[in-house]
């Protein structure tokens, strides 16, 4: 015998700020099947007709890290031989961050055609571009060994939690995303806005350069960017070199990650429903 | 027992004007010009209204009158302003056929995307793929990406998925139209069967014909407003041509 029909009760109420985070994770549970299509949906189109498909997800970083590496060591006249490797690492947790965090902030406006057809849970859109940016994170992550290899640098058993890094690094991009999606719907200049933060943010996170290379007074500061903190994480589960990296740096991005994940989910959840009306 | 499908109670909704301030310019220099005080317009005010289950109920009313709108609040997609929506059962709107689409995918990769969206599970995807294969006539292309199929083929298509969704409310916005001639009259007879069971109907239409020939009931809606209520078709229909007369 078929069950009862679900019932729906939809009023004008928002939910309420200490439930908003919970609603949010709740939907995207109820939702995650779909979640997993769109992120198979974007893996399969990002890499269509190329020669060597997810092969761009290594090909991508290592070319990136050559053309940066060649800039600045022409630059600085850089001799360390870890510069490569801190570069590599760099890019690749930057680019996790800065795509998640400008995918969903045009993820509302960009599915607006869908979202006006069908009622689906709007969070759905972010956490499908969080899942794939981890993906592609994770599959570009696949050279780190062959590169240390090379590089004659031994391997740690640390590098085994570089697949808890997004855990962070997309608590904080998808929690800024959630913001900035609802802004982009209300004020179409906030993508614009949010690429010149990305590219800022890029020159301010040590992308190219490494904690060790500013004077130890200015570490706390340096470390209150929380992707400025991943990346130096990054570097110290590959090679295992902890020196510069205090514990309570990684605790502090963290904190402030899961605080503006909160936030963000906050922000969300309470506002969808109007953004949806600006579409 | 409550037999209601949909409940509408005092359900009234606003838009922004002309979609908002969409660039900071506008949003600066229209916070100091006021436009009047004005910044949103009523689409839905105060609406009431019951569809028994299993009621097959048109919507007519002129261009702009509220009807897609009040369709997508019965669905789920705007969350009224002001009063409640009650719906019983699962809800599958019909419009805009085939959004969703990847270009890239094939027939068959979007059909299961699809259906996901639509809100089935991979299971049920998986056992209707060959019929919903079949009722799209385009077997032959299937394998193929989406962006080599012309406009009516995915327009066969998305009808295809929607026709197999076996809702218990379904939601109609002017789709009748898919197709050529002989894929038109396939697609009525299936939304025929799809409304001949328990399924509760509501179906915008500014086709008089078809509203006639599908409904039990209908209602005119202008401005936001129920403008008639009662049983038949008829009254709103006529309430529909009366405000159309006056308009021009």
């Amino acid at each position: 015998m078929a069950g009862e029909p679900k019932v729906v009760t939809t009023t004008g109420e928002r939910p309420g700020i200490l439930t908003s985070p919970l609603t949010m994770f709740q939907r995207v549970y109820n939702h995650r099947r779909l979640v997993r299509h769109f992120v198979r949906r974007d893996l399969k189109i990002t890499y269509h007709g190329t020669m060597i498909g997810w092969g761009w997800t290594m090909v991508e970083p290592l070319a990136l890290t050559a053309v940066y590496w060649i800039v600045f060591s022409l630059l600085r006249g850089q001799d360390d031989s870890l510069f490569v490797l801190e570069i590599l690492l760099g890019v690749l947790t930057y680019g996790m961050f800065s795509r998640t965090f400008t995918g969903t902030t045009t993820a509302i406006v960009g599915n607006s055609g869908l979202i006006k057809q069908v009622a689906i849970s709007r969070e759905v859109f972010l956490w499908a571009i969080g899942g794939f940016q981890t993906l592609r994170f994770l599959l570009s992550s696949l050279i780190i060994p062959p590169v240390l290899l090379i590089m004659g640098v031994e391997m740690t058993w640390t590098i085994l939690l570089v697949p808890l890094v997004p855990l962070g690094v997309q608590s904080l991009a998808m929690g800024l995303g959630m913001v900035t999606s609802i802004l982009h719907t209300h004020v179409r200049d906030t993508s614009h806005v949010v690429s010149i933060l990305v590219t800022a943010g890029f020159f301010l996170s040590g992308v190219f350069f490494g904690m060790r290379h500013i004077p130890e007074e200015h570490h706390d500061m340096f470390a209150l960017n929380p992707v400025a903190t991943y990346i130096e994480l990054m570097r110290a589960l590959v090679t295992g070199n902890w020196e510069v990296l205090e514990p309570i740096y990684v605790i502090q991005a963290v904190g402030i990650s899961v605080a503006i994940l909160i936030l963000g989910s906050i922000v969300f959840v309470r506002n969808e429903a109007k953004a949806v009306k600006h579409l | 027992m409550d037999e209601n499908a949909i409940e509408l109670s005092s359900v009234t909704l606003d838009f922004p004007v002309k979609g908002g301030a969409k660039y900071l310019k506008e949003q600066i220099t229209g916070r100091f010009r006021k436009e009047k005080g004005r910044t949103t317009f009523r689409a839905l005010e105060s609406v009431n209204l019951k569809i028994p289950r299993g009621e097959i109920l048109g919507i007519v009313g002129p261009n702009g009158a509220g009807k897609s709108t009040i369709l997508r609040t019965m669905a789920g997609i705007y969350r009224p302003d002001h009063g409640t929506v009650r719906t019983r059962g699962r809800c599958v709107l019909l419009a805009g056929i085939g959004t969703g689409f990847q270009s890239n995918l094939n027939g068959r990769e979007n059909i299961r995307l699809n259906g996901s969206i639509m809100g089935l599970s991979d299971t049920e995807i998986t056992a209707k793929m060959d019929d919903i294969i079949g009722f799209s006539e385009i077997e032959s292309h299937i394998e193929q990406p989406i962006r080599t199929y012309s406009m009516g083929m995915k327009a066969r298509l998305g009808f295809a998925i929607a026709a197999h969704l076996e809702p218990e409310i379904l939601l109609i916005d002017e789709v009748m139209a898919v197709g050529d001639a002989a894929f038109q009259k396939k697609c009525k007879e299936r939304i025929r069967e799809m409304v001949s069971g328990d399924t509760t109907v509501a179906i915008v239409s500014h086709n008089m014909n078809t509203v006639k020939t599908f409904c039990d009931r209908a209602i005119c809606i202008h401005e936001g407003l129920i403008h008639t209520s009662g049983t038949g078709v008829e009254a709103a229909i006529d309430a529909y041509l009366r405000i159309l007369s006056e308009e021009e």
